[in-house]
């Protein structure tokens, strides 16, 4: 199927299709809708300041005083105008009346201030729990909200850089067989995000839904996260290494093995047109999708050799047997 | 949510009413910035555009106003929209006045016929699109209309890439059947 026609096709669509597009689809993400309506508000607000500058800017005391005198000129004259038309028709008619006292009687009620008594309650202060470490108060308010946006989360700390404070890791649940994965370090009195709700861009869809350990594996000394993963029947094949930095991100190597890709892009034709692939130069070996000689490759693989990471160090818990956990 | 709660919303309590009218129209504002900027302006154009739009109109939108929110909405968008198609146009330098000798050289290249019958196959394709089910619609139409990468794809119907990828190819064999079915040759 020529792929370019569908484009084509949708490209020039009429009001009507629009409207049910936007109807029944998304347009983005939900991430990027919440930062555009942030904008949007920054915006009103600036928006908004700008206009009472300009009014303010409009009603300086000078602009203001000639204002006033122009009011009040015209209303003399209208005022001069009524009084002399009135004047003018009674002198006419001769009409007079009886002046009325008006006796305006002015009650001032004046609510009387009941003041009750207010009802003290005492509420029993928690005391500051002084052993609970800084990072872990942090970490459980990430927690907190998580659960409130994500029930059923699993929850888990583990000191993957092997720094002394241990990462928070969170799988949120899903519909499908994977869980977004949450990464989070504390350092200089702060908590960084190293992953937020990430797929993590190859994970494996066959995963069992259910696994927790979602693939990923520990190394139990070094400061890494290792998981491997096959594309397209295994003709495809990577193997991927991260480590959280000094400066709190999480930097990744990437070992990918390409063995047939005659066979991958006759099966699987519309990989030529997606950039995501644009890296394949043919059959071989590649480091963060550069080509590189198999010697090169062997080199790294074996000094970060997969059977020296362990998947059993992660220990999930729900959020309930997580705060159970913690100390007090 | 209807148009008479959005107003309701925005009478009584204007903060949420705000949110519920972006919430309601965000799609719509959207695909139709979109579908002027989408030759011309880059996807950090579009959401400025996007940005600006609702900033005006919940700026200046009066919760009294009798007539269709919708339309009002839509007509603001097309505008702010055809405006900045026009400042890119014309930073792009690709605007061409009337007193330039090319500019009787200048033909419209539609046909009309052509446009009618694939204006047909348009609808019959977005029936087909609808047939496949979610998340394999929502896949498509991303991919073809908004032109977004597996990536993006994953965050919206909440797939990972890998998967988002394979249904989609799945999907575009399905497509396939289905159109052939009704003499469509793509």
């Amino acid at each position: 199927m020529n792929q370019k026609h569908i484009e084509k096709l949708l490209h020039f669509v009429d009001e009507q299709t629009l409207k049910q597009i936007a109807e029944n689809y998304e347009v983005t993400d939900s991430k990027t809708k919440e930062k555009i309506y942030q904008k949007i508000c920054e915006k009103k607000r600036a928006m908004h300041q700008e206009s009472e500058t300009i009014s303010e800017t409009y009603h300086t005391p000078y602009v203001k005083f000639v204002s006033c005198t122009k009011t009040f000129g015209i209303a003399t004259v209208c005022m001069l105008i009524t009084v002399g038309t009135i004047g003018g028709i009674w002198k006419l008619t001769r009409i007079g009346s009886p002046s009325e006292n008006v006796n305006s009687i002015i009650e001032s009620n004046t609510d009387t201030l009941s003041l009750t008594q207010t009802e003290t309650t005492t509420t029993t202060q928690l005391e500051p729990i002084a052993t609970r470490p800084a990072y872990l108060t942090a970490y459980l308010e990430i927690c907190e909200q998580n659960e409130k946006d994500f029930n059923n989360s699993i929850y888990c700390l583990y000191d993957i850089d092997k720094d002394g404070t241990p990462e928070l890791i969170i799988e949120a649940p899903s519909a499908y067989t994977t869980s977004p994965t949450s990464l989070y370090t504390y350092a200089d009195n702060q908590v960084y995000v190293l992953m937020d709700k990430c797929f993590f861009d190859m994970r494996s869809q066959y995963m069992i839904h259910g696994d927790h350990l979602l693939g990923y594996l520990i190394h139990p000394d070094n400061n890494s996260i290792y998981y491997n993963i096959g594309e397209y029947s295994g003709l495809i094949y990577h193997y991927v290494y991260q480590t959280i930095t000094p400066q709190h991100t999480l930097e990744k190597v990437v070992l990918t093995r390409v063995t047939d890709v005659d066979t991958l892009f006759k099966e699987y034709p519309y990989l030529k047109e997606d950039d995501s692939y644009n890296y394949i130069n043919g059959n071989g070996y590649y480091i963060n999708y550069e080509k590189t000689t198999e010697e090169e490759y062997n080199a790294f693989y074996s000094a970060h050799n997969p059977e020296t990471y362990s998947k059993n160090v992660l220990d999930y818990k729900s959020y309930s047997e997580f705060l159970e956990s913690l100390p007090e | 949510m209807t148009e008479s709660k959005v107003r309701a919303l925005l009478k009584t309590q204007p903060e949420q009413g705000e949110r519920a009218l972006f919430d309601e129209y965000y799609n719509y504002v959207y695909i139709i910035i979109y579908q002027k900027l989408r030759d011309i302006g880059s996807r950090e154009d579009i959401e400025e555009c996007v940005i600006d739009c609702f900033a005006e109109i919940l700026m200046h939108i009066n919760p009294d106003y009798d007539g269709s929110l919708k339309a009002y909405i839509g007509t603001v968008a097309k505008h702010k929209a055809i405006n900045v198609s026009k400042q890119l146009q014309a930073k792009a330098k690709k605007q061409i006045f009337l007193e330039e000798e090319d500019f009787n050289k200048i033909s419209s290249d539609e046909n009309i016929e052509v446009l009618t019958e694939q204006s047909e196959q348009t609808k019959i394709l977005m029936q087909c699109i609808s047939e496949l089910g979610e998340p394999d619609a929502s896949i498509i139409i991303q991919k073809f209309f908004y032109h977004h990468n597996a990536i993006e794809i994953s965050k919206i119907v909440k797939l990972n890439p890998v998967a988002v990828r394979m249904r989609c190819s799945r999907a575009l064999k399905r497509l396939k059947t289905m159109l052939l079915k009704k003499n469509i040759f793509l």
